[in-house]
């Protein structure tokens, strides 16, 4: 799928849009560079490209804003597309009198269709998600990061779009659904059940419902003071540490912590080092695994043959007996067999369970004294934090600081974590309590009253079927995510690597936003320019293997990146988009802008506001003399 | 038949099909339904026959 833009206009817009049109249809020349100051409508026009891909309906307000202070009654905007072969056409029209916006489509071949009405399967790529991604929403450099939003995510599934197998399960459910209504022969008495049952079923996905939501909300509330700890007690540790004459005890507590910590890991690897043979820890655990290898024996396992033994059979001149294999039938019998006997790998993986078994009837006991030494380690790291903990206070109080004011809010926010993490507990047990606290427990619930419900209707063997196939959809979606993410996560810091030259910046681990590595990090502290630096790094990479050709919209791609990363971003994106279209300010042209000077494929607009309109010039000697007055010049990378 | 689809998606398929213990017609049609649906060209119908294609164990249902 190849979706190019070849151009836009507007019509009896507000402002500068009044009349206004851009055409992007050289096929030679994908690269844009747009030069329009402010005031000229570049923010409506990315906003109104993004409705034009995505089809997003206009609320009145949305109407308004765009209605010119003296004007016709009606305006428009149209966004002409190339779909590979099919030319379309997504015009906008906007009455002003009744706030009201349309929507029709135009296909050539195809031709004239009212609403948004993408052919297939454009529309179900081109989604609110997906616009915000290519034609690029600033604010989305940010929110990838933010850990209390799922920007991220968001960005690999619509991309990878996921929603497609959630689609396949929901038509599951329907086919079901549709089963259970045409089956008439269940007589009154039966309907009576099926209607309660029903109504049972409604309450338990109800509920279920209402703890997903809290679930999400309570966990983004536990990030969040998560977050606010952390910060607050690296203001606490700044603040003590500012102050480094005023008490010594502070440095010889920091050593006592060290040196505990130290100890309560060896303690941990100590004990850690007792998890492969389990029978140590515990002697009922041993008495089991015991009972495992008797059973294992009783049951003759692995067998005494493995089918790699019958291949070699059914191609020897007589079998073991000593009956010479003339006829073909036998050796066929034997092969079509030997799948009741284990492989080569099954065989001697059980062989090795069963050695294990036996050496570890002999394991030697944990001792007492590792057990001991890891409490002893655990207080003395404890106490050794509390001896920090009250040197930072006398450190900060001497020096006139308010620790009082800071531990009480530290308190206060612990105890507020403590309780959403409890909260987050009961919602996630898996035994004890009632369903209707536990999602897994009304997890259970719903499927347990979705079987009582399908035995009544008699539509049991379809919702077995249903079941069984939106669980593999599930477990598909979720390994490929996952899949995905590692990929996506080793070309992003690839990428970043090649594109930020001062400083290692990396993702850990992309989940629900993207997580940078470096304690700084966790804190928020990289510059705007980073920050969108890794917003392109990361985009590319989504784009860069995805099965279909997207351009890319950005406005003010260099503005708050330092020179030399903006160099690096002028190579990379032009190598991952079929077609780049920048609205640039002149204060963009130093490392960004003028690397676009040696191309020969990039075209030149420069459009300035006259008292008739808007103007527009195309041509790069028009672009290069353009210096808008309120154009910024070249920002440093502001954090 | 799978150009709709992505190496992630593939891979992360023939992991979960190995594990499903389907046979080889229910696994080469899901593999289908997905790459048509991702094409945009699935329906309800097509979920219908994958359902009929399923085999359940008489015993747990799967």
């Amino acid at each position: 799928m190849d979706i190019k833009i070849k151009a836009w206009k507007a019509e009896g817009l507000r402002g500068a849009m009044q009349d206004f049109q851009i055409d992007l249809s050289d096929p030679l020349r994908p690269i844009a560079l747009i030069q329009m100051p402010t005031g000229t409508g570049k923010t409506t026009t990315m906003t109104l490209l993004r409705k034009a891909f995505s089809g997003d309906p206009f609320s009145r307000d949305e109407v308004e804003e765009l209605r010119a202070e003296i004007g016709p009654e009606e305006g428009l905007f149209e966004l002409e597309l190339g779909l590979d072969q099919t030319n379309c056409k997504i015009k906008i029209t906007f009455d002003f009198v009744d706030l009201s916006a349309r929507y029709n489509t135009v296909l050539t071949p195809g031709g004239n269709r009212q609403g948004h009405a993408l052919p297939r399967p454009y529309d179900r790529l081109l989604d609110k998600n997906l616009a915000r991604l290519f034609v690029f929403d600033g604010e989305l450099a940010a929110e990838l990061r933010d850990r209390h939003l799922t920007s991220a995510d968001e960005a690999i599934d619509s991309l990878y779009r996921l929603s497609v197998l959630s689609g396949l399960k929901a038509d599951a459910d329907t086919v079901l659904e549709t089963q259970r209504k045409q089956n008439k022969h269940i007589t009154g008495q039966q309907s009576n059940t099926v209607q309660r049952r029903k109504d049972a079923l409604i309450e338990a996905e109800d509920r279920l419902q209402e703890l997903v939501e809290e679930r999400r909300v309570t966990s983004l509330s536990e990030a969040s003071l998560a977050e606010e700890l952390n910060t607050l007690q690296a203001t606490i540790n700044d603040l003590a540490e500012k102050n480094s004459k005023i008490d010594d005890a502070y440095e010889v507590a920091k050593g006592d912590v060290a040196t505990a910590a130290a100890r309560l890991d060896a303690a941990h690897a100590q004990v850690s080092s007792y998890f492969p043979r389990p029978q140590a820890l515990h002697p009922a655990i041993g008495v089991r695994l015991a009972h495992c290898y008797d059973q294992i024996e009783a049951a003759k396992l692995p067998g005494p043959s493995s089918k790699v033994w019958f291949d070699w059979l059914s191609k020897q001149p007589e079998c073991v007996c000593g009956r010479p294999l003339t006829d073909q039938r036998h050796r066929e019998t034997i092969l079509e067999n030997k799948d009741q006997y284990l492989g080569d790998e099954q065989h001697g993986l059980v062989n090795q369970i069963k050695g294990a078994l036996k050496q570890g009837a002999v394991a030697t006991a944990m001792a007492t004294e590792t057990i001991e030494a890891l409490d002893e380690a655990t207080s003395e790291h404890q106490h050794a934090k509390q001896q920090l903990r009250a040197a930072q206070d006398r450190r900060i109080k001497a020096a006139g600081g308010n620790i009082d004011t800071l531990r009480s809010q530290e308190k206060k926010i612990e105890n507020d974590l403590n309780d959403a993490q409890k909260i987050l507990a009961t919602l996630d047990a898996s035994d004890g309590g009632s369903w209707k606290d536990s999602i897994p427990l009304c997890q259970k619930e719903v499927d347990s009253r979705k079987e009582a419900l399908n035995e009544a209707s008699d539509t049991f063997k379809t919702y077995q079927k249903v079941k069984f196939l939106q669980a593999i959809l599930d477990e598909v979606a979720a390994k490929t995510v996952e899949k995905v993410r590692t990929t996506i996560q080793d070309r992003t810091n690839e990428k970043l690597a090649g594109v930020i030259h001062a400083e290692r910046l990396t993702i850990d681990r992309i989940d629900r936003a993207l997580q940078l590595s470096g304690s700084s990090r966790v804190r928020g502290e990289v510059s705007v320019g980073q920050s969108l630096a890794v917003a392109y790094a990361f985009l590319t990479s989504l784009f860069e293997h995805a099965s279909y050709r997207l351009p890319f919209i950005v406005d003010s791609p260099a503005g708050p990146i330092d020179v030399e990363t903006r160099k690096s971003v002028s190579k990379l994106l032009p190598q991952m988009f079929p077609q780049l279209i920048m609205f640039v300010q002149s204060g963009e042209r130093e490392g960004f802008v003028e690397a676009f000077y040696e191309r020969n494929d990039v075209q030149y607009l420069t459009c300035w506001r006259e008292p008739s309109g808007i103007r527009t010039e195309c041509g790069r000697e028009a672009f290069e003399a353009f210096h808008s007055d309120d154009d910024a010049k070249p920002k440093g990378d502001a954090t | 038949m799978t150009d709709t689809l992505f190496p992630e998606l593939i891979e992360a398929l023939r992991e979960v099909l190995e594990d499903a213990g389907q046979d080889s017609q229910f696994d080469q049609q899901l593999t289908t339904l997905i790459a048509n649906a991702y094409g945009g060209n699935a329906d309800r119908k097509d979920v219908e026959l994958l359902l009929n294609a399923v085999t359940l164990d008489a015993e747990d249902g799967h």
